[in-house]
């Protein structure tokens, strides 16, 4: 018996969407209807929250950073068990040898004497998450508490901050997982990736950053390397160039003729271009990191480095600036390339040799800055095209317009093409899902779209208002009309019409079936 | 019953592979928050509990209390076991008169009245056992067909049919007969 319940209910439950057809169907088999009817009428109240039109979610965006920063920290945790990682002894040892100078003598006898001098020289190569690095990083602090000499502590630090980005790019380079931190110049700013002292980073939604932060400014940088060798900026925070370590006092000023932190976002200053004059920069400090940069080129980096160590540099009469970014804007006044605007005149030098001006591109910059703060090329070379790299992008909208080359969903019009795959019928204020890939102009190439059919049925009686192929209007309602929409009957304004559609997210709706009723006397249809 | 492309996927996602974990949660993510939001009617709710099930997912993904047939099968019952853990928590407030969703035609006092026969009936969902409450909500909420949920849950058509007509009369017991 309960098996024949069973097929029953379930053949009846397709068949059962209203009152009316319960009724119905019971009436026809009265036999079942004490058994059948109460849950019958249960499957009607579930369908009616199924009904009930779902929010769009706001937030899976967020949801799925959050996993994924997960991930990333699960790999990092299983790493560092394989290699029998020990919890980083730095930190505490970094702040014994701040206390005094006999706990500096006992550090040094703890370094050289306990783990031997062999130790301490094998630790040099060794990376984060090494276990000999918190040996490495423990001699590098050692090093530095024992230099006195201002300018040599200057070149130290120098050499240091080099060796981290060094470590950096080497981590990165053998997709291994470890936290790290290092300092250096942004010499570029791009959407997602930045490169700070010539170590490429991304740049995600949770990056914190500290500090007014522009082309040109120093900052430390905090990164957690992931296993496809991406760096991923947990936290960059500006910093004077000068400081020294996280665990060290500042000894050396800031030399005014070379570096701005002034809040107008300033470059870098440099020196001058060959074209130009150049500015003698202060006598130097050799600074051997300068050859081990793997950089071919001369960097922000290096400038810096080499300009930044005087304490007595006298400032020079014309400050130049150099920097590098993505054309975002050009006029025939000023350009704008990465975020800086920067004006042109008849005397500015267009480099196009290696590649077209044009927006999208890579342009390095060498200007002055204008008494007013603002700033004018001497030079723009542009170093790298229009790149074709295009980048994932989703989203979903309602659909407002659509043609065989491209829609209009929501607030972004999207192309299409031969490849786009489109799942649904289009339908003006549906709503859809889309995949596209968006160009480095800004455009947006539809790669999926999936259009979301909605599932609140209604079912309405009016006069018909108006009529166009593609959309009535019944008794106020916007009615739209597509491919499957069937319509019994003449219809004509004026005439009452029973409509049974899908309400649509933007109030209006999708009729399926339209049944025009005859009247007595037909009202005109207009022209 | 997965194919050799979810198979190879799940694979990826168990090495803790970032790429792998993303696809699985493009490809399940608005599923998931569907199911929770019919259960809860609730969405902030609805994407934080879907948030939460993926992290649950990622602490059991090595687990051998992960998945046996059906990896999506697996993520409902996470969904549907924080819905539950959201019930018995005595958490389940009541969406503010303001939020309810009002139709131009609909009296509000019909509004008010509709939305707590929802709730209580969501409420007796969650009552019901973990297999029947799936049944019913993939079932009646989510519009699935018997087929759809036989392969979800790794069972034949012939026990959805069974699992569903258990669960729509333990569901009548929990209302007990009342109007809803």
């Amino acid at each position: 018996m309960t098996d024949r319940l069973e097929a029953i209910l379930d053949e009846w439950l397709n068949e059962i969407d209203s009152e009316e057809s319960l009724e119905a169907r019971v009436a026809q088999q009265p036999a079942l209807a004490k058994d059948l009817e109460p849950l019958l009428r249960l499957v009607l109240q579930l369908k009616s929250l199924r009904q009930e039109q779902i929010p769009p979610p706001a937030a899976l965006q967020r949801g799925r950073q959050r996993l994924l920063s997960e991930v990333a920290r699960l790999k990092e945790a299983e790493a560092a068990k394989k290699q029998g990682r020990p919890l980083l002894v730095w930190p505490s040892l970094q702040s014994l040898m701040r206390r005094s100078t006999v706990t500096i003598v006992l550090v040094a006898l703890l370094l050289s004497a306990v783990l031997g001098v062999g130790t301490v020289a094998a630790s040099a190569k060794s990376l984060p998450g090494d276990p000999l690095y918190a040996v490495k990083r423990a001699a590098e602090e050692f090093q530095l508490l024992i230099t006195f000499d201002r300018q040599a502590k200057a070149q130290l630090m120098q050499q240091l901050d080099e060796r981290r980005r060094e470590e950096a790019k080497a981590i990165a380079g053998s997709q291994r997982i470890a936290e790290l931190s290092f300092r250096g110049h942004v010499d570029l700013i791009e959407d997602a990736h930045w490169t700070v002292g010539g170590v490429v980073i991304r740049i995600s939604a949770e990056t914190v950053l500290e500090g007014d932060i522009a082309l040109g400014t120093f900052v430390r940088v905090h990164v957690r390397s992931l296993s496809d060798g991406t760096l991923l900026a947990v936290r960059i925070a500006a910093e004077p160039e000068a400081a020294p370590t996280e665990s060290m006092p500042s000894p050396t000023p800031k030399p005014t003729a070379t570096f701005t932190s002034t809040p107008s976002k300033t470059p870098i200053p440099t020196e001058s271009p060959p074209a130009q004059a150049p500015v003698q920069p202060p006598p130097l400090i050799p600074t051997p990191t300068s050859s081990r940069t793997s950089t071919p080129k001369p960097t922000v980096t290096q400038t810096a480095t080499a300009t930044a160590i005087p304490p007595t540099a006298a400032p020079p009469r014309e400050v130049k600036v150099r920097f590098k970014g993505r054309i975002e804007a050009i006029t025939a006044a000023a350009w704008t390339i990465g975020g800086q605007m920067v004006k042109v005149n008849a005397q500015t030098r267009i480099d196009e040799s290696s590649a077209r001006a044009a927006v999208g591109a890579i342009a390095s910059v060498i200007a002055t800055r204008q008494e007013d703060g603002s700033l004018l090329a001497l030079e723009i070379t542009i170093e790298q095209a229009e790149p074709p790299a295009e980048q994932p992008f989703e989203f979903q909208g309602l659909i407002d317009s659509w043609s065989s080359t491209q829609w209009v969903i929501g607030s972004y019009t999207v192309i299409i093409t031969a490849d786009t795959r489109i799942e649904g019928t289009p339908q003006k204020g549906l709503l859809a899902e889309v995949k596209a890939l968006r160009r480095a102009d800004g455009t947006l190439i539809a790669r999926q779209i999936v259009i979301q059919l909605p599932q609140e049925e209604v079912q309405f009686e009016g006069v018909i208002q108006s009529i166009s192929p593609t959309e009535w209007v019944v008794e106020g309602v916007i009615v739209r009309i597509d491919a499957q929409t069937v319509i019994e009957g003449t219809p004509a304004v004026g005439q009452t019409a029973e409509v049974q559609g899908l309400l649509l997210p933007d109030g209006a709706v999708l009729g399926r079936r339209i049944i025009v009723q005859t009247s007595a006397t037909p009202t005109p249809t207009p022209a | 019953m997965q194919s050799n492309e979810e198979s190879a996927l799940l694979k990826r996602a168990r090495e803790y592979d970032q790429a792998a974990i993303a696809e699985i949660y493009d490809r399940y993510s608005l599923r998931i928050y569907n199911y929770i939001y019919h259960r809860l009617g609730n969405a902030p709710l609805a994407e934080d509990l879907t948030a939460t099930v993926f992290l649950r997912m990622l602490e059991a993904i090595r687990s051998s209390k992960a998945w046996q047939t059906s990896f999506s099968g697996w993520l409902y019952r996470i969904a549907h076991n924080l819905v539950v853990d959201h019930f018995r928590a005595g958490r389940q407030d009541d969406v503010p008169l303001d939020e309810w969703p009002v139709a131009s035609h609909e009296h509000p006092a019909d509004v008010a009245e509709r939305s707590l026969t929802q709730q209580r009936l969501r409420a007796a969902i969650s009552q019901l056992t973990e297999e029947q409450s799936l049944v019913i909500t993939l079932k009646f909420l989510e519009g699935m067909s018997n087929a759809e949920i036989a392969q979800l849950m790794g069972k034949s058509e012939g026990a959805i049919k069974s699992l569903q007509f258990r669960a729509l009369a333990a569901l009548r017991r929990i209302i007990g007969g009342e109007e809803l």
